[in-house]
């Protein structure tokens, strides 16, 4: 495990070094100043010229690229330039919003998503595959900002079920957190649940295909015990990859979702980052998505090598 | 116990329909597996050996599969069963338990995320109720019988960790592990090289003797057949075209099907056996199981053919010395 774990630490040094490359190039490639729009239309030239000297604009680029790489040795952002507060303090912020209703979003996927899947897939063409199609097709074409106004529209506002918006006041327990994310949770999961539906579904028939789920009828065993034990481990390797992939890709999707739901989120605050050109943000929350991300793959790793011994013993 | 029969098939049909197509993979199949004794099923691909195997066991791929004729009857201590007539769940009771199957590929034979020690001791705890203890070391005490070397340390293997022999022999061992009548055995030695598959014949064989079980034992090389078993039958086009006895078949084929198998064998397999004219492949393609001709299903690639070949289905008579040839010519081939 340790082993495992040190092999790959290397791999992703380099990779979150090229990473961070791409995310300094992106950020300076949009176009548009942040000096000018933060003194507004009214400024003189050299209200702007100052200003982007005190924010180290006015350096070559392989100047700041070289200063941003330092920061990030240092695992330091550097300092919004609009917010008066360090990259970092922001993020954190408003981390556990994003975060809850990511962690939220995955399980609601997973816990419909999966059962779904495994039904669907162990009695091809049966009840649960035609009800698992309809529903894949139907969340695959709507679009989730439309899914979520309309949730608002009969559920919050017609049916007063779950709050409007936001997350409830500083004060706020769990139980009104998870209240509010409730909905903007089921607007995210939806095309992730429909996905691993899709996944689960295709592993599914792939593995019940297999000779040793024949061997294991052939010993008598039952279908629960043959789809339970035999076909679910193995259809689960492929799955697992995806419930790891779209956990790390729904941090982009929560921008949608925060904008529609209110939610003061990492997704507000890169939305906010875009429009002023807030470069130190912009950068400070890509490279912690990128980071997140790796370390899920790490994690979907490690996964895989305690559910399949083949990956177990190939590291050895 | 010599002839007591254990599993009798009779006039056994199974087609596949599917919206375009009925593929008639099994006809009119009949023939019975005694005690101690081993039958081998032969043919080319797509003769129907497999399909006739799961359908005995009740495994046809559903609902595509289905037994459209005949009856499968096994010959329990405890009174005959139809297996053919049984509930699903009954037939459960059957699988594993009374009627086992090893396959031709050992690697995706077995499941890869657990150890053979816990697949083949989950045999016995279906059917016998063993605790997981017991059952692992049951497990064991069958690896080690079926020559697994170091089978207490084996048995903790995972399927990648073992050869292609060592697979088969746990296969072998899973089949063994409730003591069942019969033993199918679809191209055991197919996936193994030659010196493997020797070993592997002469494992089935010894434990044959051990246990009494019936082997049904299905192959397309004559060579393991002449080494293994004590009967026969031949099967084209999902018909049996010749069945008797094994020696009596080698010696001489009735059926020119048979007679074309037998031309095709490369003399190095079997120094003891018969050869006329080395590697004579049989001419034309294998008969299409969705559009049969309503004659002989082997007429359009026989060299005795005759009109009346092609007329009328042709039937399936035995000769005085019980030997049974679907041929109108047969007196002739011999
Ligand atoms: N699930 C299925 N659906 C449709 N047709 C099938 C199915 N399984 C088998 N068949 C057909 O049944 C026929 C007999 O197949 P079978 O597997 O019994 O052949 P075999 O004699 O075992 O050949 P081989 O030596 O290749 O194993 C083939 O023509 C095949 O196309
Ligand atoms: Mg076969």
């Amino acid at each position: 495990m340790f082993r495992a774990v040190s092999n790959r630490l290397g791999s992703i040094a380099t990779v979150m070094f090229i990473v961070a490359t791409v995310v300094f190039v992106i950020s300076r490639v949009i176009p548009g100043d942040p000096a000018s729009v933060v003194l507004g239309a009214a400024a003189t030239q050299d209200e702007i010229a100052r200003l982007r000297i005190d924010w180290g604009l006015d350096k070559p680029l392989i100047v700041q690229y070289v200063a941003f790489l330092g920061q990030l040795i240092r695992l330091d952002f550097g300092t919004s330039l609009f917010l008066g507060q360090p990259v970092a303090a922001a993020m954190l912020e408003r981390a556990e919003l994003t975060i809850s209703l990511c962690i939220l979003a995955t399980l609601i996927s997973v816990l419909f998503g999966m059962p779904l899947g495994i039904l669907a897939g162990a009695r091809r063409d049966g009840l649960f595959d035609r009800l698992g199609s309809a529903l894949a097709i139907l969340g695959a074409s709507l679009p989730s900002f439309w899914v979520g106004l309309i949730l608002i529209r009969f559920l919050a506002v017609d049916l007063g079920w779950f709050p409007v918006s936001g997350w409830g006041g500083p004060e706020a327990g769990w139980a009104e957190r998870l209240h509010h994310l409730i909905l903007p949770g089921v607007v995210l999961s939806l095309p992730n649940a429909v996905l691993l539906l899709r996944i689960t579904r295709t592993s599914m028939i792939d593995v019940m295909s297999q000779d040793y789920i024949r061997t294991a009828r052939a010993k008598g065993l039952g279908p629960s015990v043959v789809i339970l034990r035999h076909a679910l481990r193995n259809a689960l390797l492929p799955v697992v990859t995806v419930i790891g992939l779209t956990a790390a890709l729904m941090i982009g999707r929560t921008v949608v979702t925060e904008t529609v739901f209110g939610l003061p989120g990492i997704g507000n605050l890169v939305v906010q980052a875009v429009l002023r050109r807030d470069y130190p943000v912009l950068q400070g929350v890509l490279m912690t998505v990128a980071g997140l991300y790796v370390v899920i793959n790490l994690i979907v790793d490690l996964l895989y090598r305690w559910i399949d011994p083949r990956v177990r013993g190939s590291l050895q | 116990m010599g002839d007591t029969t254990v599993l009798a098939v009779e006039n056994l049909s199974v087609e596949f329909r599917s919206r375009r197509r009925i593929v008639r993979a099994v006809s009119d199949v009949s023939f019975t597996l005694k005690a101690g004794r081993t039958f081998a099923l032969v043919g080319e691909s797509g003769s129907g050996k497999s399909v006739t195997s799961l359908a005995i066991m009740r495994l046809l791929a559903a609902p595509a599969g289905r037994i459209t004729g005949g009856s499968v009857t096994l010959h329990a201590p405890d009174g005959p069963l139809a297996l053919t007539a049984l509930s699903e769940r009954a037939m459960r009771a059957v699988r594993g338990r009374q009627i086992a199957m090893i396959f031709q590929e050992p690697m995706t034979s077995l499941n890869p995320l657990f150890t053979v020690g816990d697949q083949i001791a989950e045999v016995a705890r279906h059917h016998l109720g063993t605790s997981r203890a017991e059952a692992f070391k049951g497990a064991v005490a069958l690896l080690d019988r079926v020559g697994i070397p170091a089978a207490a340390h084996r048995a903790h293997a995972y399927p990648h960790e073992l050869s292609g022999g060592m697979r088969q022999r746990a296969m072998i061992a899973m089949a063994l592990a409730c003591k069942p009548l019969v033993m199918i055995a679809d191209e055991p030695t197919t996936a193994l090289d030659v010196t493997v598959q020797a070993q592997m014949l002469e494992l089935i064989r010894e434990l044959q003797d051990e246990t009494g079980m019936a082997v049904l034992f299905i192959t397309h090389n004559l060579g393991v057949v002449a080494e293994i078993a004590s009967e026969v039958a031949v099967m084209y086009g999902g018909q049996i075209v010749e069945r008797g006895e094994a020696g009596a078949i080698f010696a001489a084929p009735r059926h020119p099907y048979t007679r074309g198998l037998l031309d095709s064998l490369p003399p190095e397999i079997d120094s003891n056996m018969p050869v006329r004219a080395p590697l004579k492949a049989i001419p034309g393609s294998v008969v299409d199981l969705a559009a049969l001709p309503p004659g002989c299903r082997f007429a359009p690639r026989c060299a005795w053919r005759q009109p009346r070949c092609e007329t009328g289905a042709i039937a399936l008579d035995a000769d005085p010395a019980n030997r049974l040839v679907r041929c109108v010519r047969a007196q002739e081939v011999a």
